[in-house]
């Protein structure tokens, strides 16, 4: 293994003398995606491609003195995202870095991407987790998507460089970027439900839920809390309507409303009646 | 066990050419693990391998990277020959093409072993035999579960030029068995759901980027197609063929445009998005084996609606101090679908001229920031949105207006701190057509029912965020939130909601001997909401649609619902060096708990008995695994993982699937519990 000799990558820039303090990671250099990508091209880059102009870093080393990247005693922020969309802010994924709210709060590339590693993919979910926690907790919970089997990445329904959309998410809006995986919901219905129409999200938590379904409350009360009507929907199921209870009722053990509402994202029969 | 074996070799026939021709003055390096599982649960339950294929026998993944001058090539394999197996390549020439194949298929595992008396599970027939289902000791046995399977490739090429073209295409294959309602107020059945749906995409892109702008235009086609429209099934309680209908067929269309320019006056960049989706569909009732209601105006639906975006943002930094974002955003989604009507029976035009809903939403902000001294930051930021909807007179349009402030501050090198308020005041107005109806007509109550997810309201939500680092070997992170809904015009509905939410974590790094690292959560939510119970017009007197008056009658009367769901969970995991670069032990905890309870006040005669076990659960997951390296590319991997899983909860104790003369139940999602023991033992090989 190995394209050029460490001391060949150093040699193309001023930047002799690295490898006196870094030399691990100077020697696998080489291995790392980015020496891959440069040399694939025909382009020959050294320390400095990153991490700036190294002679003062050399004569006094320390952080200050060059571009380290790192969150505790590292260089500024804006500094680090500039150096990096140097070479990146033409991709078509992080042509709106400037406007996401990574870059607004201060998330610089390094803080996701592991330069000297030898892919350049993030760890995902692990990586995300390290900043999101209650996404961490969410998608831990017994309703989830399969995100913590790594059969759904974050960047499937994100673009965690940058949108012009709320959350950044990937598509114009909560519906769509659903009916991706969801086809089956997307109608059109002859019968449809509005709030289902306007947005998955007024009833779903989609990164994980302590409720069956991914549901942001329990059913019947999700259900309840906007169906007040006359006879069974404004009826309190309370505990003696369980299967131990004294008046067992289907509107509210096992699956509740769902007993007999099968249709609750839409339906297409043509007779409203049979509600199915 | 047979597909397994074959899925290994044929992964060892993909990976030895590639690594043959890739080695060949070229740098290649993978790995391969094979190994041995075995699991030990009794309870067979769907929950425990609810997205997972966890059955004993052979495991293995692969990886292989190999580039040679220009080119590329990567391979990864995970969960060969298992029911949650995917695979992917990767490939191409840096700056000119580059290419992506992928598989993958992941189960839904819903509930193992349910029963029914039906015959024809997985079909769009479900009959039974005699004049009465059997009893249930002769139910058929059958899982609800579903499988995923998606394969898709995609190819880009640039050329090295600044345009590029981008095609993918997808398919995506659902099929299994999922629960489904039928019935009526005669009666209730439980039944298995066939699903055997495709859906096919074709995307395309092609744009122009350079340092100063990216222009692409995009383009999808999707259809999706369902081999199953209809379920017939025989209702034990009519003893008649009745007719569920299932997810249309569908045509999906979307093309889109954006436009970035970046280095623009200010510092600024510009971005300007468009889309416009086309989804459309048509069927006819003898499509659905229906039989025409009276006086049905056609017996063809053609569904057509149409959606439309666009997007505007444009953010600067015009001083080192100062940046600014504004945006635009306006969704609107048109329904121009057919509009049915028949007679129902009673003498009565029903139609979905008053279901089909369409909307848009206008939505515009400014936020600024500016940088103070001691490395802080100051941001403020206001939000204005309406939505106007059409068929939603309770909500037929709402203004939100929405103000935020945050706080950072990193000034020393240990601690950053964040802290964020939001204000949120919504303001709905309703569009009721109540003319003619009286107070003893049900929809009478229509008026009084506020629906939380647009009525009038007020949020406030505050965010704090502490990262320390007191060394240079240890991380800590705090964050806090808490957030209010108040529904302050609601007369029924739910009222007022409040969380808090409060996460912790650490990692600490002890020389290369020791990684230990720990998270911590709690999380409260309290929801409150009144209700009426009552029967329009019956009794007397009769009772009242109006939950504001007393009608005299006792059968109707204001509830009130409380709800508290509390959930905790912590975790810890470490990986210890015993042996440097020989040694390693792994090992983790984690636990999460979930305790719901709903209260209940009453103004009826009858007292309402609380629910004190509403999903709540209890999750335990143990993990140990030793690694044993001997060389760098060589080790060996064996582990333990104990997991066990409890849940509580009142709709489902008891369970029983013929509970009353009027319900037949599967089983559906009531085989939670499980304990399990997993055991492997697996040797990775890396080149």
């Amino acid at each position: 293994m190995g394209l050029l000799p460490a001391s060949t990558a150093l040699a193309a820039t001023a930047g002799e003398g690295c490898a006196d303090c870094h030399q691990q990671m100077v020697n696998s250099f080489d291995t790392t995606f980015h020496a891959k990508i440069w040399k694939g091209m025909g382009e020959q880059h050294g320390c400095q491609a990153c991490h700036g102009d190294t002679d003062a870093h050399v004569a006094d080393p320390t952080m200050q003195n060059v571009l380290a990247y790192q969150a505790k005693g590292g260089s500024a922020v804006d500094e680090l995202s500039a150096k990096c969309l140097a070479c990146h802010d033409s991709d078509t994924h992080m042509s709106m870095w400037k406007m996401s709210q990574h870059s607004r709060n201060d998330v610089s590339c390094f803080n996701c991407h592991t330069m000297h590693a030898t892919r350049g993919a993030v760890d995902q979910p692990t990586k995300c987790f390290t900043c999101h926690r209650e996404i961490k907790v969410a998608v831990n919970k017994q309703s989830h998507h399969p995100i913590i089997e790594n059969k759904i990445m974050c960047t499937d329904c994100h673009n965690t460089h940058g949108t012009a959309t709320q959350h950044m998410i990937k598509e114009d809006t909560v519906n769509q970027l659903c009916y991706q995986c969801h086809a089956e919901k997307r109608g059109p219905f002859i019968w449809e439900h509005p709030p289902v129409e306007e947005n998955c999200l007024i009833c779903h938590s989609p990164h994980g839920s302590r409720h069956a379904k991914l549901l942001a409350e329990k059913i019947p009360n999700i259900c309840q809390d906007c169906h007040d009507w006359s006879q069974h929907p404004g009826t309190p199921y309370d505990a003696s309507r369980g299967f131990n209870g004294s008046s067992p009722n289907n509107r509210f053990f096992a699956r509740s409303c769902l007993n007999c509402h099968g249709a609750i994202h839409g339906s297409a029969n043509f007779n409203h009646t049979l509600r199915q | 066990m047979k597909r397994r074996y074959i899925s290994l070799i044929a992964a060892a026939l993909l990976i030895t050419p590639a690594y043959a021709m890739a080695a060949d003055e070229a740098a290649v390096n993978g790995s391969v693990e094979l190994g041995v599982r075995g699991v030990d649960d009794q309870d067979n339950s769907a929950k425990f391998q609810e997205y997972r294929d966890l059955d004993d026998g052979l495991i293995g993944n692969f990886l292989l990277d190999a580039y040679k001058g220009p080119y590329y090539f990567e391979l990864q394999g995970d969960n060969i020959g298992l029911d949650d197996q995917d695979y992917w390549l990767k490939g191409g020439q840096y700056g000119k093409f580059k290419y992506k194949l992928n598989y993958d298929e992941t189960p839904h595992n819903y509930s193992f072993d349910a029963k029914t008396f039906y015959s024809g599970v997985g079909t769009d027939t479900l009959s039974f035999s005699g004049a009465a289902p059997a009893p249930e000791a002769n139910w058929n046995s059958f899982d609800y579960s579903i499988e995923r399977k998606k394969y898709g490739g995609e190819l880009e090429v640039s050329l090295g030029t600044p345009f590029f073209v981008k095609i993918g295409a997808s398919r995506l294959e659902t099929e299994g068995v999922k629960p489904l309602a039928g019935g009526d107020f005669g009666g209730t059945v439980e039944m298995p759901e066939p699903v055997d749906y495709q859906t096919n995409d074709l995307n395309l892109m092609a744009g122009y980027r350079s340092k100063t702008m990216n222009f692409t235009l995009t383009g999808l086609l999707s259809s999706f197609d369902n081999n199953n429209l209809y379920l017939n099934w025989e209702n034990p309680f009519a003893l008649a063929t009745e007719t569920s209908i299932l997810p249309p067929e569908n045509d999906y269309g979307k093309i889109g445009a954006n436009l970035t320019m970046r280095e623009l006056p200010f510092m600024s960049t510009f971005s300007l998005n468009g889309s416009y989706a086309k989804l459309e569909d048509d069927f006819s009732i003898s499509d659905l084996t229906l039989t025409a209601p009276l006086a049905l105006n056609q017996s063809t639906f053609d569904g057509e609606v149409i959606y439309t975006n666009l997007a505007a943002v444009l953010v600067s930094q015009p001083t080192r101090e100062l940046d600014s974002r504004l945006y635009y955003r306006y969704a609107d989604k048109e329904n121009n679908s057919d509009i049915i009507s028949y007679d129902n029976g009673l003498g009565t035009i029903e139609s979905n001229a008053t279901d089909l809903f369409d909307y848009s939403k206008d939505d515009a902000g400014i936020d600024l920031g500016y940088k103070l001294p001691w490395q802080s930051k100051a941001e403020i930021g206001y939000e204005y949105q309406y939505v106007d909807r059409h068929n939603r007179p309770d909500a037929a349009n709402n203004t939100d207006n929405t103000v935020f402030l945050q706080l950072k501050n990193s000034l020393s090198e240990y601690v950053t701190a964040k802290l964020k308020y939001s204000h949120l005041e919504r303001d709905t107005d309703t569009d009721f057509d109540l003319t003619g109806v009286t107070d003893t007509d049900a929809e009478y109550i229509a008026q009084f029912v506020q629906r939380y997810d647009a009525t009038d309201k007020s949020r406030d939500e505050i965010k704090l965020s502490l990262e320390f680092y007191p060394l240079d070997t240890l991380d800590l992170g705090l964050d806090y939130s808490y957030i209010m809904n108040d529904y302050d015009e609601v007369v029924l509905g739910r009222t007022e909601d409040t969380r808090h939410h409060v996460y912790l974590d650490f990692l600490w790094h002890h020389f290369n001997f020791l990684n230990l690292g720990g998270f911590a959560g709690y999380e409260t939510t309290d929801a409150d909401a009144d209700h009426y119970n009552f029967a329009a017009g019956s009794g007397v007197p009769p009772q009242l649609a109006d939950p504001t008056v007393d009608d005299g009658n006792p059968s109707s009367y204001l509830w009130n619902q409380e709800i508290e769901d509390n959930f905790w969970t912590y975790g810890l995991s470490s990986q210890i060096r015993l042996l440097e670069d020989a040694l390693k032990l792994v090992l983790s905890w984690e636990y999460q708990k979930s305790n719901g309870k709903s209260t209940f006040s009453s103004q009826g005669a009858t007292p309402l008995l609380d629910l004190d076990a509403y999903d709540d659960y209890s999750k335990k997951r143990l993990e140990a695994k030793i690694v044993y390296a001997f060389s760098k590319q060589l080790d060996i991997n064996l582990g333990y993982v104990f997991e066990k899983y409890t849940y509580k909860d009142l709709q489902y104790e008891g369970y029983d699937y013929t509970p009353n003369a009027s319900t037949y139940l599967t089983g559906a999602y009531a085989d939670y519990d499980y304990e399990a023991n997993i055991a492997y033992l697996t040797v990775r090989y890396g080149f």
